[in-house]
């Protein structure tokens, strides 16, 4: 390689380096920078370093509002996760079946929980949900008398499983088109072989369809794992965070990017939601770097 | 190999965005003051009113516009006001005026986020004085300074369905209220006694804890939350569970009067013009009495505050000024119902002869001043969860309010 072309690459990429700069190197140094100071509602322009105290209030004790968001929004990914597979599977099983009709009406039908931007599914959600006025509690009405209800927003549990299915509806969709066009890929000759040897539906599901649709699938749920991670559209809108069963602690739907933004752009505490925000950005990259390595994602690169 | 260069470019990027950080902490921007008046430009206002509300008072910007033709006036409704002009306005960015409650004016002031009005288009103490009843020009005043210009009073009532419920049988006292709330359902299906925002608003929620003797903050920073007094409201608002939907918010204690399913709402001036609308043939009434007592609602005094980014301060003052003056607060207490801060307008035979003015107006006179302290901001967000974790039964009284207490003294600090 000689200096030319090193010049020329670097004159090819300057444009890519200087966005990438900033727009997402840039902040995320900021970030880092307004981790190590005061800076809030009330020291906005005049604020000052203070070094680690923001990262002392994430870690003051194992009852820090750090653990038990963290905790709550693991919690949600691991229930969340199993959902989308099994319903996405169970949809797409459904719609690539030789005895559905309509299988493009079908196919369309179930992937529009996934094209209507997010905001308005939450905010129809929201509805449903509603103690007085929502459609599930007007259903349950009918069965359970004119005075029943159930509390869908205002018991934390229920607020949370709330938000689990809500989420699981705008997200299945995504598995479903992933494991459909998996399931398409795979030929049919395999399942007549398993048949003439014998293979009732079950063994060939289990042999067959779920080996082959792995290499489709395990991607889709990491990706999925980040994004569930990151939820803030849902369980905002839906939730605002709470219920709230305390003053001093986090909401029962206040996963990692809700508390971060109600204590960003409505409680203003900057530095604060900074040193967070770097942290979570270390846990993710981490975890995130595990799993492609486990996975063997990462085998593309280094061929 | 070229690893060398790469690095050293990468070593280079690092250090540019480096000084831009560094960059980026420095400076604040220096707004001069044209205090000369010049009738030409935008002025763009921040509001929250809405629906029929808003009519009224977009008729009187339209009129000004019409008299000097080179003012443009852009009316902005912002649901979530004093969040958006608290990242707008520090940014460099937002309007030129701000319309919102005079308990904002010391957070406005200590985050820069208003300036002062003295000697813009010839305000000063005695014009206020001349124009505005004490209480309202109070509200604007901070630390000495005028920071803004009162348009209406208003405090929260019982707004009651007279085709629900007649006047006599409305309660005189805390405890005819609780009882009423439990009687009316079992002889009207269906149907509540009595709807508010018991679950999570430290607003609609103020009579109670100040009448039972409780308070939320002073201005030298001392909360009231873990006084007798403050439990003994939070213990008669946990009172209401059952009696109102547990999902119980603004808009479904609104909804609720509005479709007739709800003989009282406590609620603002603000509202009235809707349920007239809506078909709803209502009155008003003060809140009820404790110990012989009356409760009091918080008095809020509306304000037209200037942005501390406004570039021609002096047309912004000179609008609030026409909205704010005789004539024009007359035909919004007309229009509106509203109680105008004006005294010249609330004077007046007509506005006097207004119902609801006269109804508010007795409220406003029970009512305490909604503290414009900075420390206040520091109360809201605590105060609601408390009541929300004791109104879901996740905690007694007294540990909501505690946890309240450090959560609030907490934001306090930081203010300090």
């Amino acid at each position: 390689m000689n200096r030319t072309s090193t010049r020329l690459t670097l004159t090819y990429l300057s444009p890519l380096i200087v966005g990438v700069s900033l727009i997402s190197l840039f902040p995320i140094l900021y970030n880092v920078y307004i981790s190590f100071t005061n800076q809030n509602l009330y020291h906005f322009r005049h604020y000052s370093i203070v070094g680690f105290v923001n990262y002392g209030k994430l870690f003051k004790g194992l009852d820090a509002d750090f653990f038990i968001v963290l905790g709550r929004t693991f919690l949600f990914v691991a229930i969340c996760l199993p959902l989308f597979l099994i319903v996405g599977t169970l949809a797409a099983l459904a719609v690539n079946h030789p005895a559905t009709r309509w299988k493009p009406f079908w196919r369309v039908a179930l992937i529009v929980p996934w094209a209507v931007p997010s905001y308005i599914t939450a905010l129809v959600w929201k509805f449903f949900f509603n103690g007085e006025f929502g459609t599930l509690n007007q259903l349950y009405r009918l069965v359970a008398g004119p005075q029943a209800g159930l509390p869908w927003l205002t018991d934390p549990n229920w607020a949370f499983g709330s938000v689990v299915l809500a989420n699981v509806w705008m997200s299945y969709p995504f598995f479903m088109v992933v494991i459909l066009g998996a399931l398409q890929s795979i030929p049919s000759e395999l399942y007549e072989a398993a048949g003439v040897d014998g293979a009732g539906a079950w063994r060939k599901f289990w042999r067959i369809t779920v080996p082959l649709l792995r290499p489709a699938v395990l991607p889709a749920t990491i990706l999925s794992a980040i994004v569930t991670f990151n939820v803030l559209n849902t369980a905002y809108l839906i939730t605002l965070g709470g219920p709230f069963s305390s003053a001093a602690k986090p909401g029962a739907t206040d996963f990692v990017m809700v508390y971060a933004f109600r204590n960003a752009f409505q409680l203003f505490n900057y530095s604060y939601i900074a040193a967070f925000a770097v942290v979570i950005f270390f846990l993710l990259f981490t975890v995130t770097m595990g799993s492609l390595r486990f996975t063997g994602l990462v085998r593309e690169e280094a061929r | 190999m070229a690893w060398n260069r790469w690095g050293r470019s990468v070593g280079v990027a690092l250090l540019v965005m480096a000084t831009m950080v560094v960059a980026a902490c420095g400076g604040s921007s220096n707004n001069t003051n044209t205090t000369t008046l010049s009738r030409n430009g935008t002025i763009t206002i921040w509001h929250n009113w809405e629906g029929g509300y808003l009519d009224a008072k977009k008729a009187i910007f339209d009129a000004y516009s019409k008299k000097y033709p080179s003012v443009t006036i852009n009316l902005v409704h912002k649901p979530d006001l004093t969040s958006a002009v608290t990242t707008a306005v520090p940014a460099g960015q937002g309007p030129d005026i701000i319309a919102w409650v005079d308990d904002v004016v010391g957070k406005f002031v200590k985050l820069e986020i208003i300036k002062p009005i003295d000697g813009l288009d010839g305000v000063d103490m005695s014009y206020m004085n001349a124009n505005f009843s004490k209480a309202a020009v109070d509200a604007d005043t901070f630390d000495g300074k005028i920071y803004g210009m009162p348009e209406t009073v208003e405090a929260i009532t019982m707004i009651y369905n007279k085709d629900l419920i007649s006047a006599d049988q409305l309660p005189k006292t805390t405890d005819d209220l609780l009882a009423l709330a439990k009687s009316y359902p079992q002889s009207h299906s269906g149907k509540y006694g009595v709807v508010w925002n018991t679950r999570n608003d430290a607003y609609f929620n103020a009579p109670w804890v100040y009448g039972f003797g409780g308070f939320y903050v002073k201005p030298d920073g001392t909360d009231g939350l873990t006084t007798s007094g403050t439990k003994a409201g939070f213990n008669y608002i946990s009172s209401f569970k059952g009696l109102i939907p547990a999902g119980v918010d603004y808009g479904v204690a609104d909804t609720l009067f509005k479709e007739k399913k709800a003989a009282i709402i406590i609620n603002g001036p603000w509202s009235v013009a809707d349920y007239g609308k809506a078909g709803v043939n209502f009155g008003l009434a003060t809140l009820p009495t404790v110990n012989g007592k009356p409760v009091s609602p918080f008095v809020g005094v509306k304000t037209l505050m200037v942005s501390a980014n406004a570039t021609n301060p002096a047309l912004a003052v000179d609008v609030i000024k026409w909205f704010d003056n005789k004539d024009n607060e007359v035909a919004q207490s007309v229009a509106n119902k509203e109680i105008p801060a004006n005294k010249l307008a609330l004077a007046d035979p007509s506005v006097q002869a207004i119902p609801e003015v006269k109804g508010f107006g007795a409220q406003v006179a029970n009512g305490v001043p909604l503290p414009n302290t900075p420390f206040m901001g520091a109360l809201w967000d605590p105060v609601a969860k408390a009541l929300e974790a004791v109104w879901t039964g996740k905690q007694s009284v007294d540990s909501a309010l505690s946890d309240a207490h450090t959560a609030a003294q907490a934001n306090i600090a930081q203010l300090k």
